[in-house]
């Protein structure tokens, strides 16, 4: 039953069992008692440390991999209804994929159905038809319980690809001739199904169905204790009046007629026949009303499949088809426009309409992808040869394959994963159209995440390309352990696999993680030093410490592989040049923004060189450039050239792609430093929207420029606004980033600062002694981040009178700050103001005259007395030494 | 598998000093800032949503208008001054939400008699609502017609927070490996020592009795404590915890008598 709205929200039951220890009926998952559950909440028990609860877990030898029964491997847990288990497992020396059921149910208890069920089994495995599921083996576990293994089938059941087969009423009667076909040569067999419903039909990956459990289901679904299992008939829907109401002793095949009937009709209507708020009302009305015409639900339906529909669905099993082969036959007939043999055969009924919205179509999420894929077969493939559909096969295998490590190279530092930008640069390698590899790529994915013939290695990166990057992780981690025990052992194997373990757990912003995986490796490829391959991997160790805020390790380890691979690849190699790049970047984040810039000039004039002017990767190039000239204090420079970029990728890459956003971010940011305010704020505002879009609401990312925006929400006097951005952003970065990532300090310190502002100088002394210590740990002493903190410090401490503790820090501060960013420095000119106006409110003019004297004097001498920071600081000057 | 729970990562265990309702509650004499207050009300209202959902439909609404009324409901809350009148004194999160409830659908009645109900805004996605945590509720048939809409809230509600400790249970043995020990043993959480089979389960996972004895022991009393610590977001202190569940306890059982 569709588990939506009121259906779903309760779901009620006809004779529910009373709790036998509270005599209430309402229960939840599992059958557990509602009312018990919360009994035994409020009982005082004594807390159990999560310690001890690891401990009694890890215990219980029952982990969930390496789990055997019989001669199979369990990979994993499919499903479970109230008889059995269906796992997906692997034959141990076949290596074949295998689906496993097995039967927990507690007619177990007795040898004798033991031994019927396994006969009944075996009979069931010896229907052999291109259309029913095969049966592999029927067995019993060392513990006694039966099992049977049959095929996989990757595409899922027509229960959930049914959404997608909607509109598509040929497919439908395609697919469901076939499944005639079968169900009649099971019938001639003597085997009847019993509960054939569309979760029993399954597909393989090319989109043919298969008919599963024949002659099992009432080993795997119903239960003889009905008062135990919670739904008593899984599918009411579907099953015939007769057969749910027990009135057939002996089943007859017009109940297997019906049933097809009531699926043929649920995929063209996209509800079944009957619904209703429980079992027991859909079989009553099943039983008691005509089934509803079709083209009551579907306008402009087909007659004759409805006249089709109406003949299964009769009341009297008399009326119905008689052989499943009819029923076949007259879908065939309707697939080459023949006239069919059923009439109809009811004389118009009073159509009962549903009020109620249809909860399958409501509940429809996603489609199957195994189904977009077979249908996009369909339509495409049909037209090509088989030899070249295996061309296309091969390249796009080689596409998933690449594309982790393809990503590493083309995506920016600490913006991974971004996989919209992997696909030129691979259609490229791989000789295909663009367009092609992004419409199939994804698919091919898909299915052959699900394929029984797939390498761990190749569902790796097959999951990796459908963003699931922990099953990425984990199968890589497969293939390495496979490569590292083969013999003989293939290191190059080896290192691919944990470098995509290590790309998968840092697209998962799982960075210590990645780490791991990522030194593992190098102590394989230690020994093959200075291939292209080492360069690989030292590139996205440099680029995940990147990520992790190491800009000076970031930096030094580029500079390695740029090296490596200049004289590997060439200076003019894309990899290369994606090197370089990145160091730009680690350059911006270190403050060295003169190297940063010249950096960035070389390679923006050897991509304009190579790739023309309006090439999305030369304009890459621009927007770095003009990162490192806003970095370094080249405001209207940077503006100019973010806008010129910005109005470019608009046209060349779309206004919605990720480096149009960063330059959007870039010029916003401008903008903010030039004191734009409300400008900034829509374009932040703007970006951060498309951020959550394109990138998600916790993604480093989006939390940076949501950064961005408090500061300017924070220099437009909306303090209150600034703040709560702030820690949000603080709570998110500490959780996603950590809280000891310099984005995250460089985040706490603004909110500090903002304190300051507001006069809650306790707050903000708490904040910065707090991450004082953290930033000259992570950045370094006299990084501008550590500087500033201090500074936000000292006026903390001014304003709350302590004055000599202040102005030890001041003095240090201010000459660090000369220093090292130099006089004229935005910074250094704001908080020696700062300072000096904190210290004249505290009435302690003399020494504030003293820090501004001294600051003018230093930068008469080294900007020139013309200079306007020498001015601002002689105009301050003049006026603190007028007397109050 | 784990479907796709980065958005809806479970929220961090709830301490007590910091419950979603106190920290509510603590922003009326301005001990928190709104911002927080107002996100910790649009969690709680994502976590409870059910509860109204199944309240108005009992109500006589069809599902359809049920759904939009729960989300106008939520939106007023959120946007209106709900937590700004909550009142300390005058209940719990449960109690109050449910009050406001019966007072909006009131409002609601009445403008839509004057024809002026409407408006397309979303608190949040339907099918987000319904993904991020299916229901496996049943009660009585009876029920459904017969007990007032009160009671159903209250039902619904006991089932939110029990299903929610369920899944954290769930999601606690999975990343340490145990799923098939959660799936296994989960069943037999409420039940009396003598109705588990423990060889049966035993069996099935192929380890000693006296183990799984062991093992379901903490597991029960894990449970306990997850479904305490999801009472306590909704209460504003601690000793109210073991108060909540008990009325619950009573709401579920309220009525058995006349039933029968």
């Amino acid at each position: 039953m569709n588990l939506c709205g009121l259906t779903d929200s309760l779901a009620a039951l006809h004779a529910p069992g009373e709790c036998p220890h509270c005599h209430t009926q309402s229960r939840i998952g599992h059958g557990l008692c509602l009312s018990c559950l919360l009994r035994g909440g409020a009982e005082d028990d004594e807390n159990l440390a999560p310690e001890e609860f690891d401990a009694a877990l890890a215990a219980l030898t029952v982990s969930d991999t390496h789990w055997r029964l019989g001669n199979y491997e369990i990979l994993e847990e499919l499903g479970r209804g109230g008889m059995g288990v269906i796992y997906r497992a692997r034959q141990r020396h076949s290596r074949r994929i295998v689906a496993l059921k097995r039967v927990l149910g507690y007619h177990a208890d007795s040898r004798e159905t033991l031994t019927r069920f396994r006969r009944e089994a075996e009979a069931a495995s010896s229907l052999d038809h291109p259309n029913i599921l095969p049966i592999y083996e029927v067995g019993e576990s060392e513990d006694g319980l039966p099992y049977f293994s049959m095929k996989f089938a990757p595409g899922g059941s027509l229960q959930e690809v049914a959404p997608v087969l909607h509109d598509n009423p040929r497919e439908i009667v395609r697919l469901m001739a076939k499944v005639a076909r079968a169900v009649q040569y099971a019938h001639r067999e003597g085997i009847l199904h019993r509960d054939l419903k569309p979760g029993n039909i399954l597909l393989d990956g090319r989109g043919e169905p298969f008919v599963s459990d024949f002659g099992l289901a009432k080993w795997l679904d119903a239960s003889s204790d009905i008062t135990r299992t919670l739904t008593i008939f899984g599918t009411p829907g579907y099953i015939a009046p007769e057969q749910a109401e027990g009135v057939a002793t002996s089943a007859r095949p017009t109940v297997d007629i019906y049933s097809l009937g009531a699926i043929l009709f649920g995929l063209l209507a996209g509800r079944p026949p009957f619904l209703g708020e429980h079992a027991l009302a859909v079989i009553h009305q099943a039983a008691q009303q005509p089934a509803p015409k079709l083209r009551s639900f579907v306008n402009g339906a087909d007659r004759d499949l409805e006249t089709i529909c109406a003949r299964c669905l009769e009341r009297e099993p008399e009326a119905r088809y008689r052989l499943a082969g009819h029923l076949a036959e007259d879908l065939e007939r309707w697939l080459e426009d023949r006239p069919i043999l059923a009439r109809p055969v009811s004389p118009p009924v009073k159509v009962w309409r549903w009020t109620r919205r249809n909860p399958a179509i409501a509940g429809a999420a996603a489609a199957s992808v195994a189904l977009l894929m077979f249908v996009a077969g369909l339509f495409t493939w049909h037209r090509q040869t088989q030899a070249e559909a295996n061309a296309e096969i091969a390249k796009l295998r080689q596409g998933v394959m690449k594309f982790a490590h393809l990503e590493a190279q083309v995506c920016q530092p600490g913006e991974k994963p971004m996989q919209g930008d992997v696909y030129p640069r691979l259609a490229r390698d791989l000789g295909l159209d663009v367009k092609l590899l992004r419409g199939k790529l994804p698919l091919f994915a898909a299915s052959l995440r699900r394929s029984p013939d797939a390498s761990a290695s190749e569902r790796a990166n097959a999951a990796y390309v459908a963003n699931d990057y922990e099953e990425a992780e984990r199968w890589a981690m497969q293939a390495a352990a496979e490569a590292r025990t083969a013999a003989p052992v293939n290191p190059r194997t080896f290192i691919q696999a944990l470098e995509l373990a290590g790309l998968s757990a840092q697209a998962a912003i799982q960075y210590p993680r990645a780490m791991q995986h990522f030194r593992e490796a190098e102590k394989f490829a230690d020994v093959q030093r200075d291939s292209e391959e080492w360069a690989g991997l030292q590139d996205a160790i440099a680029d995940l410490l990147f990520a992790q805020g190491k800009y000076g390790e970031a930096e030094k380890l580029f500079r390695t592989v740029i090296e490596v691979r200049s004289r590997v690849l060439g200076p003019e190699h894309p990899d290369t040049l994606a090197s370089r790049h990145r160091l730009i970047y680690a350059l911006n984040e270190e403050e060295k923004h003169a190297e940063a810039e010249a950096e960035a000039r070389q390679v923006v004039a050897l991509r304009e060189k190579i790739l023309g002017s309006e090439h999305p990767d030369t304009l890459l190039s621009c927007y770095n450039l003009a990162n490192a000239l806003y970095h370094g204090g080249k405001t209207p420079e940077a503006e100019r050239l973010y806008r010129e970029v910005l109005k470019l990728n608009q046209t060349v890459i779309g206004p919605e792609h990720r480096r149009t956003l960063a330059a959007r971010i870039g010029l916003a940011n401008t903008l903010n430093d030039q004191g734009k305010y409300a400008e900034a704020i829509r374009f932040y505002r703007d970006a951060i929207k498309l951020d959550e879009k394109v990138y998600g609401r916790e993604h480093p990312v989006t939390l940076n420029d949501r950064m961005n925006l408090a500061t300017a929400l924070q220099a437009n006097r909306d303090n209150p606004a600034a703040e709560a951005e702030y820690r949000t952003v603080i709570t998110l970065q500490e959780k996603v980033i950590g809280p000891e990532h310099a984005h995250t300090l460089n985040t706490r310190n603004n909110l500090a600062e903002l304190l300051d502002d507001e006069g809650r100088f306790a707050e903000a002394e708490a904040e910065c002694r707090q991450i004082i210590g953290l930033e000259e740990k992570i950045v370094g002493p006299e990084h501008r981040l550590t500087l500033n903190s201090r500074g936000n410090l000292a006026v903390a401490l001014i304003g709350q009178g302590k004055i000599e503790e202040a102005q030890g820090q001041i003095a240090e501060v201010m000459r660090l700050m000369e220093d090292k960013l130099g006089p004229g420095y935005p910074d250094t000119v704001s908080f020696t103001i700062k300072f000096a106006t904190g210290l004249a409110h505290q009435g302690k003019a003399q020494e504030a005259v003293e820090i501004v004297g001294g600051a003018e004097e230093r930068a008469r001498r080294t900007l020139g007395p013309n200079h306007p920071v020498t001015q601002k600081y002689a105009k301050l000057l003049h006026t603190l030494e007028k007397p109050m | 598998m784990t479907p796709h729970t980065a958005r809806n990562a479970p929220e961090s265990s709830g301490h007590f000093h910091t419950t979603r309702w106190s920290l509510i509650l603590s922003s009326l004499d301005g001990q928190t800032d709104e911002a927080q207050a107002r996100e910790a009300l649009a969690q709680l209202c994502r976590i409870y949503w059910r509860p109204i959902f199944a309240f108005v439909c009992r109500k006589g609404h069809s599902e359809q208008d049920a759904q939009d009324l729960t989300q106008d409901f939520f939106l007023m809350v959120l946007k209106g001054n709900f937590f700004l009148r909550a009142d300390p004194e005058r209940g719990r999160f449960r109690s109050l939400l449910c009050t406001a409830l019966q007072n909006f659908l009131r409002d609601a009645h009445a403008k839509a008699q004057a024809g002026k109900r409407g408006g397309d805004q979303h608190f949040v996605s339907w099918d987000d609502w319904m993904a991020e945590a299916p229901s496996r509720l049943t009660i009585p048939a009876a029920a459904l017609e017969s007990w007032p809409a009160e009671r159903i809230f209250d039902v619904r509600w006991a089932a939110t927070l029990a299903e929610r400790a369920l899944r954290r249970l769930q999601e606690e043995c999975e990343s340490r490996d145990r799923r098939r020990v959660f799936d296994a043993l989960s069943g037999s959480l409420t039940a009396e020592r003598e109705e588990v089979s423990y060889d049966a389960l035993a069996r099935e996972l192929g380890a000693g009795t006296a183990e799984i004895k062991r093992v379901l022991h903490r597991l029960r009393q894990r449970y306990r404590q997850l479904l305490r610590d999801a009472v306590a977001e909704t209460v504003e202190k601690p000793e109210e915890v073991e108060d909540e569940l008990r009325y619950l306890v009573a709401a579920l059982a309220a009525g058995r008598e006349r039933e029968q």
